[in-house]
């Protein structure tokens, strides 16, 4: 059996029939939740509310129903946060402007709706993988375990703002000029201590 | 000062620098005059005259004077924004002060130097509503050009001393007393640089009418006038958007209030009869609009410059573009098309209008419309259903529209071939006179007879050539049905494939991952109802997969058997015998009335898979109905056979029914509906040109009721 991954799966496919599909079934006691959505606008809305949970979002790409296409939910996902990896799982064929479309919404990736399950769950693990692995991520779950009061309070200063732990969460997540710097920061600074110990051995 | 301090230098201007940047960017009179309007235009104004004074030929009275009620400027607005070079405000702020919001125009921050090209002298008045008095500044550009000759004249080793900078030359500032409701701008120019003839002043005038933008922001119009006493045309004009008054069609729709009813009524455009009308209903849930559309055909896109291009339909909420995300693109593929109109099958073909053609605003209010919200991330509008119903509507008003010009088009046509009729009957009446005048004039001269022989033989062949023409007229016209008939099955057809491979992809995916769902788990002996499922899946996908895979089939084959066949009988077949099991079994009471005798030349087999279709339709919506009937009747009304097709099922709700003709659209996934039968019937009928639409249910109180129209004579 497959390792267990602590993560809440987002599938939002206008298609009703895509609700009761075989991988679904296959993948659903290798994660802590699965939630449908034929409509994006729920399903993006269910990202904002559950954004503190590790979620992976496996997207339709055209929408039959609905103004909102592919493109679009990725744009709003990325604006909530870019951490949430996406996986667009689609039947139409993709050419260079689609792809183009999925590079700058930041997808993680793409699987064509003809593929077998264990693509898919392939694509789902490299995207838990990220979750676990990523520098931010490891920073947001850092920042999410601490009581919810010491987050509220004044945590460091950059130039002249004060910035609370929950203020560095959101920069992080939306990965703007000071979640960017924040990031280098740590990164360089846990190379740095690595490479610290190193010398000292 | 510098001289103290040898290690640091500045730069100076010279006095040629407003020449060098006139020059630069601005190119010609025109340009100098679109330049300055722009700024009236960037100051909020919404009033500009345009005065021209003895233009030709010149004189010490020659001026150009234009005066716009903008915001106008404070002193300290003169000092630190006109009179520093390059100073623009609006390179920082995008849009003019509210409440207009006007999308900058100018940006280069250069406008007055444009006055230079125009004439030597400037007299700028300026005031803001609530001061006394007008501030006055006078730039005398000849005074910067004499220095400029008489500093070229100067040998390169004469007394530096006397040379003047740019910013050495004194510019005269005064104040005037002035009403304080008034604001504003005026510019003065005078010392014209040339004479302006009349087609100088059209050149202007066709120029300044781009400015006045179709896409304008209506609640707070910007006008421009001219008024030149000298040519008559152009004195007292209004400019008019050159655009707007070049459209083919424009239409404006209102509201209104009943106060006694309490209700607000709706116009909309209805096509009847090659008319399109104007008529009025109760407000629909989205509340009353304000809907203006201008159309262009060929003729009309010509008069459209690259920038200011035609559209398609953007939205304002009082006043205020509510869309800023549907304006201009460079990229024509990254524009939003907001109500899908590109987005309806087969677009641009045929009769159907894109956003190529059309221009138009809705006009919504905050508090008329509430239920019209724009999303949080400013990119679209809440998918709600009032939104969507004026999507709707948006749409319905367009396809009138292309109701109308088709109308328009097939009269032509018709006119045509009767103009072609009646050209040949007349050479015939022509041909008659003479015979009379050949018979009575027996008195005519052996000369008058030969010429009426002349005529009389001519006219012979002028008549053949009409009648050749009439015929050649006539078969372009049935080639041209022929072509269209064909196209319209290619065009169908190419559709269909595209999205025959996505529906392949997706059925293919969900066979293949259900099979191994079932090829994984069975031999662990684990999830059994699950695996149950799924092989169930299998086979009820494979199913829809093999119904697609007919269709596929049966249009390689359908349009080289075309038969006449009796519709009585088709229909009959189908009831009777290929359906008749399955009622019996369903319990479902099917009758079918069929009032006259038709024959139809098409495929038998497709026109019946297209009932077959609806059929399994009704059998599936009939499926927790205790009575089940279906109702079949054919009948004829004018030129088109009709036949009304109705089951007593629970019906098609409201927000659905625009959607059950698109491909994949289901609501019986669970029975293996694959959202494929209404598609095919549509395109089917497309082909042939008929139609197929959702009627008022005839059963009650619950049901649904398609009508079908095909054409008799295609």
């Amino acid at each position: 059996m497959a390792e267990k991954m602590n993560i809440t799966i987002v599938y939002i496919d206008d298609d009703e029939k895509m609700k009761e599909d075989a991988f679904l079934d296959d993948i659903c006691d290798q994660v802590d939740e699965i939630h449908y959505f034929q409509k994006p606008s729920e399903g993006l809305a269910f990202v904002k509310e559950n954004i503190d949970k590790d979620i992976v979002v496996i997207l339709d790409w055209k929408f039959n129903s609905s103004t909102l296409q592919g493109d679009d939910v990725l744009r709003d996902i990325d604006e909530v946060s870019v951490l949430v990896p996406v996986i667009v799982f689609t039947g139409a064929s993709i050419d260079a402007t689609e792809a183009n479309k999925m590079f700058k919404g930041n997808a993680f990736s793409c699987v064509p709706k003809d593929s077998d399950t264990d693509t898919l769950v392939n694509a789902i693990r490299n995207a838990y993988n990220r979750i676990q692995n990523d520098i931010r991520s490891v920073m947001e779950k850092w920042i999410l375990k601490q009581n919810p009061e010491k987050r509220n309070k004044p945590y460091m200063r950059s130039g002249d703002k004060v910035y609370t732990l929950n203020d560095i969460l959101v920069s992080i997540r939306r990965q703007d000029e000071f979640g960017k710097e924040t990031t280098r920061g740590i990164l360089s600074l846990a190379t740095e201590l690595f490479t610290n110990n190193m010398r000292e051995k | 000062m510098e001289n103290n301090n040898p290690s640091i230098l500045h730069f100076k201007f010279d006095v040629s620098t407003f020449r060098l940047l006139g020059r630069e960017l601005i190119t010609d009179r025109i340009t100098a005059l679109f330049e300055l309007v722009k700024n009236c235009y960037d100051a909020n104004a919404e009033k500009v005259d345009i005065t021209f004074e003895s233009l030709n030929p010149l004189s010490d009275k020659s001026r150009i004077i234009i005066r716009d009620d903008g915001l106008g400027m404070t002193f300290e607005d003169i000092r630190d924004k006109w009179m520093v070079i390059g100073t623009s405000s609006k390179r920082r702020k995008k849009t003019s002060p509210e409440p207009y919001n006007r999308v900058v125009a100018g940006k280069k921050g250069v406008g007055r130097f444009a006055v230079d090209k125009l004439g030597g002298k400037l007299v700028m008045r300026t005031k803001k509503k609530g001061a006394s008095v007008w501030h006055c500044l006078e730039t005398d550009w000849t005074k910067y050009s004499e220095e400029e000759d008489r500093q070229l004249k100067l040998n390169f080793d004469e007394n530096q001393e006397e040379q003047k900078l740019f910013t050495d030359i004194d510019n005269k500032y005064w104040t005037e007393p002035g009403d304080e409701n008034v604001q504003g701008t005026i510019l003065e120019i005078s010392s014209l640089n040339d004479v302006w003839l009349e087609r100088d002043v059209i050149r202007a005038y066709r120029e300044l009418s781009k400015i006045v933008k179709p896409t304008l922001n209506v609640k707070y119009p910007f006008g421009i006038k001219f008024h030149v006493p000298e040519y008559k045309a152009y004195d007292d004009r209004p400019v008019e958007s050159l655009v707007l008054a070049k459209a083919t069609l424009s239409y404006t729709l209102n509201y209104r209030f009943d106060a006694d009813k309490k209700k607000y009524y709706q116009e909309f455009l209805e096509e009847n009869k090659g008319r399109l009308i104007v008529k009025e209903k109760e407000a629909e849930i989205f509340g009353p609009i304000g809907f203006t559309i201008y159309y262009y055909d060929q003729e009309g896109k010509k008069n459209f410059t690259k920038e200011d291009r035609i559209d398609g339909i953007k939205v304002y909420r009082d006043g205020i573009i509510a869309t800023p995300f549907a304006e201009y693109k460079a990229s024509r593929d990254e524009q939003k098309d907001l109500f899908g109109i590109d987005k309806r099958r087969w677009s641009g073909f045929f009769e159907r209008l894109s956003t190529r053609d059309i221009i138009g605003w809705v006009d919504i209010k905050d508090e008329l419309n509430p239920e019209i919200k724009d999303s949080t991330n400013r990119q679209d509008f809440v998918d709600t259903k009032e939104w969507s119903s004026l999507k709707d509507f948006v749409i319905n008003q367009i396809h009138q529209i292309e109701l109308y010009l088709k109308h328009q088009k097939d009269d032509r046509k018709k006119e045509n071939a009767e103009r072609l009729k009646k050209a040949d009957t007349d050479i015939d009446d022509i041909k008659r006179k003479i015979n009379r005048i050949k018979q009575q004039s027996f008195f005519a001269s052996p000369e008058v007879e030969s010429e009426l022989n002349d005529i009389t033989a001519r006219l012979g062949e002028i008549k053949q050539n009409v009648s050749a023409s009439t015929k050649d007229y006539e078969r372009m016209e049935e080639d041209k049905r022929q072509q269209e008939n064909i196209m319209f099955s290619l065009v169908s057809l190419q559709a269909y494939a595209g999205q025959i491979s996505h529906i392949l992809r997706i059925s293919i995916g969900i066979i293949k991952r259900s099979a191994e769902f079932v090829a994984k788990w069975i031999p662990l002996g684990q999830k059994q109802d699950k695996s149950v499922k799924h092989a169930r899946r299998i086979f009820d996908e494979m199913n829809n997969l093999s119904k697609a895979m007919n269709f596929m089939l049966s249009y390689a084959e359908d349009d080289s058997t075309f038969e006449y066949f009796d519709i009585r009988n088709a229909i009959k077949e189908l009831f009777d015998d290929r359906y008749h099991y399955l009622f019996e079994e369903e319990d479902i009471k099917a009758e079918y009335v069929v009032e006259d005798d038709f024959e139809l030349s098409y495929n038998k087999k497709a026109f019946q898979d297209m009932f077959g279709n609806l059929i399994d339709n009704s059998v599936k919506a009939l499926r927790n109905t205790q009575d089940k009937r279906i109702n079949c009747s054919v009948y004829r009304e004018n030129e088109n056979l009709v036949m009304l097709f109705s089951d007593n099922g629970p019906g098609i709700p409201e927000e659905n029914r625009d959607r059950i003709f698109d491909v994949f659209y289901t609501t019986t996934a669970d029975l293996g509906g694959a959202g494929l039968g209404l598609y095919i019937v549509r395109t089917r009928l497309n082909s042939i040109k008929g139609t197929i639409s959702l009627e008022p249910n005839v059963f009650k109180p619950t049901g649904a009721t398609f009508k079908i129209v095909i054409p008799l004579m295609h």
